[in-house]
């Protein structure tokens, strides 16, 4: 079933997950524009992390949940033999397995080929390939709760602002509180990042909260009647 | 005789109205004709047999099948066809069909190609194009296919042309004739459609059931008086809420009491051509609903 639905999502959302492919796969060269050649591998993690570990999944959650409220689809498939929760849950898994492929392309495979063809990217360290997926597959759980519990236009509303505040506080911080210490935090946390044994201590809660967040989802498409799943 | 659902006193809350203690058996063979006005509560029970919408109380069950079914379960037996369709628009014919028949273990390709064939469907279609008696052929295609044990069918011809509403009611007898389904409950507001096909009446009015009669005992039960109306408005008065005056210059009563007193009083108040028939079902639900 997951392949049948996963099959169905990526033909409706085909030209909006080309677009995300497309600039995901550029990101590389982005990178290597902005920050010249031969630049660090840390700071080109950063910025396939802010693009597919934090936007990437909210998009996914989305075109997978918020577009079948919004055209009221979600009926067909309530229609159909199939429990709500399988539903979700093979949504999420879907949309998981895209977000991890195009992160671990675009962080693997693409700083190889870069080099192979001249463009200097470092390969990045594992720690911070695994810290990725890890922090994609919590956001995307969230974003796939937030689109399940909301209505998809305050959800989309709840993602925008949520982002612009990480990002307001983020520049805020830096700016302000650089000399106060905060610059030797972000150091510190990078440090720590790199360190695979707190990863591996961290990997299980994260699991977890993923884990609760999709049966949270699940559960609240469950209790949704059929006139809740009708277009808004 | 074997029933093909029985649905036990089923009731649902929903803000003001009220699903009232509903309980309805279809034998094995039959076609049930739900009527009643908009709102009388007719989607909110198929959508509680189907449950898409959580009962406050009650039980549906399909004698044959185990006792305490799923909810997909139960969405796996029984073919159902909305009044609002809903489809992925974006999908051709073919792939909307290809994609559905993907979740049903009994879903019948040949049936499903005859269909296509016998209501003039383009496989190749984008649903999106398809005029709105188009995309009711396909979502009555997608019920047939599964070979339901019940089918249900909300408001089935709104949209066709008259030529495929007799197709399409002649095909209805005839899946039952063949037993390809066991039983269908159908809810329309042509009621001489209703009239014409089904075996038994339900009557559901302000979310309560009215009347759950075997077609001819229900009709039977009934009579119309219609008579020219004496000069004045003295009459009137006395039959105020039951007379409705038809074409012609003349009136009808109908009524499920004996017709002798009232034919009577009428001649005596100065009626004249006091004839006494069988009434239609749409002349018995205006007295009714």
């Amino acid at each position: 079933m997951i392949w049948i639905l996963l099959r169905k999502d990526i033909v409706q959302h085909a030209r909006a997950l080309v677009a995300l492919a497309a600039s995901a796969l550029a990101l590389p060269l982005v990178f290597a524009l902005l920050a010249g050649p031969e630049k660090d591998s840390a700071g080109y993690v950063g910025f396939v992390f802010g693009y597919l570990g934090i936007s990437a999944p909210m998009m996914f959650a989305q075109w997978f949940i918020g577009q079948e409220k919004i055209k009221g689809t979600f009926r067909v498939l309530r229609l159909l033999p199939v429990s709500g929760t399988r539903i979700i849950v093979t949504k999420c898994m879907g949309a998981m397995l895209l977000c991890l492929l195009l992160i671990n392309i675009t962080l693997i495979l693409e700083p190889a080929v870069c080099r192979a063809s001249g463009i200097g990217i470092a390969q990045p360290m594992a720690a911070l390939v695994l810290w990725t997926n890890a922090v994609a597959v919590l956001s995307l759980s969230i974003s796939m709760a937030l689109f399940a519990a909301l209505d998809t236009r305050i959800a989309i509303q709840a993602v925008i602002w949520t982002l612009c505040g990480f990002m307001i506080l983020g520049y805020g911080a830096q700016r302000y509180l650089g000399k106060q210490g905060f610059d030797a935090l972000t150091e510190h946390a990078g440090t720590l990042a790199g360190d695979i044994g707190l990863l591996c201590i961290a990997i299980l809660p994260l699991a977890l909260v993923a884990l609760l967040l999709i049966g949270l989802s699940a559960w609240l498409f469950e209790r949704k009647e059929w006139t809740d799943l009708e277009e808004n | 005789m074997n029933s093909a659902i029985e649905i036990s006193s089923v009731s649902k809350s929903y803000g003001s109205f009220r699903l009232q203690n509903v309980n309805l058996t279809i034998p094995v063979g039959g076609i049930l004709g739900l009527i009643g006005q908009n709102g009388a509560g007719k989607t909110t029970l198929f959508k509680c047999i189907l449950n898409l919408i959580r009962r406050d109380s009650g039980s549906v069950r399909l004698p044959g099948v185990e006792q305490d079914l799923s909810s997909e379960k139960i969405r796996g037996l029984v073919g159902y066809v909305p009044e609002r369709l809903v489809f992925y628009e974006w999908m051709t014919v073919d792939a909307a069909l290809r994609f559905t028949s993907h979740f049903y273990e009994n879903w019948d390709d040949g049936r499903c190609r005859d269909l296509m064939a016998r209501y003039a469907l383009d496989p190749g279609k984008q649903i999106s194009r398809l005029s709105m008696g188009m995309q009711k052929k396909l979502a009555l295609l997608q019920a047939l296919a599964i070979r339901p044990r019940l089918l249900i069918l909300d408001e089935p011809t709104s949209g066709l042309d008259p030529a495929m509403k007799f197709h399409f009611l002649q095909d209805l007898r005839c899946i039952i004739d063949t037993g390809a389904t066991k039983a269908i409950l159908i809810s329309s507001h042509n009621l001489d459609e209703v009239e014409r096909l089904v075996d038994s009446i339900a009557i559901l009015r302000l979310g309560a059931l009215q009347f759950h009669e075997t077609k001819h005992r229900f009709l039977e039960a009934w009579r119309k008086v219609e008579f020219t109306p004496p000069p004045g408005v003295e009459w009137m008065r006395e039959f105020k809420d039951r007379v409705h005056l038809i074409a012609a210059g003349r009136a009808m009563i109908v009524t499920d009491e004996e017709t002798g007193f009232l034919t009577r009083r009428l001649a005596l108040l100065g009626a004249g051509a006091i004839e006494v028939e069988q009434p239609s079902l749409q002349e018995i639900f205006l007295q009714v609903a």
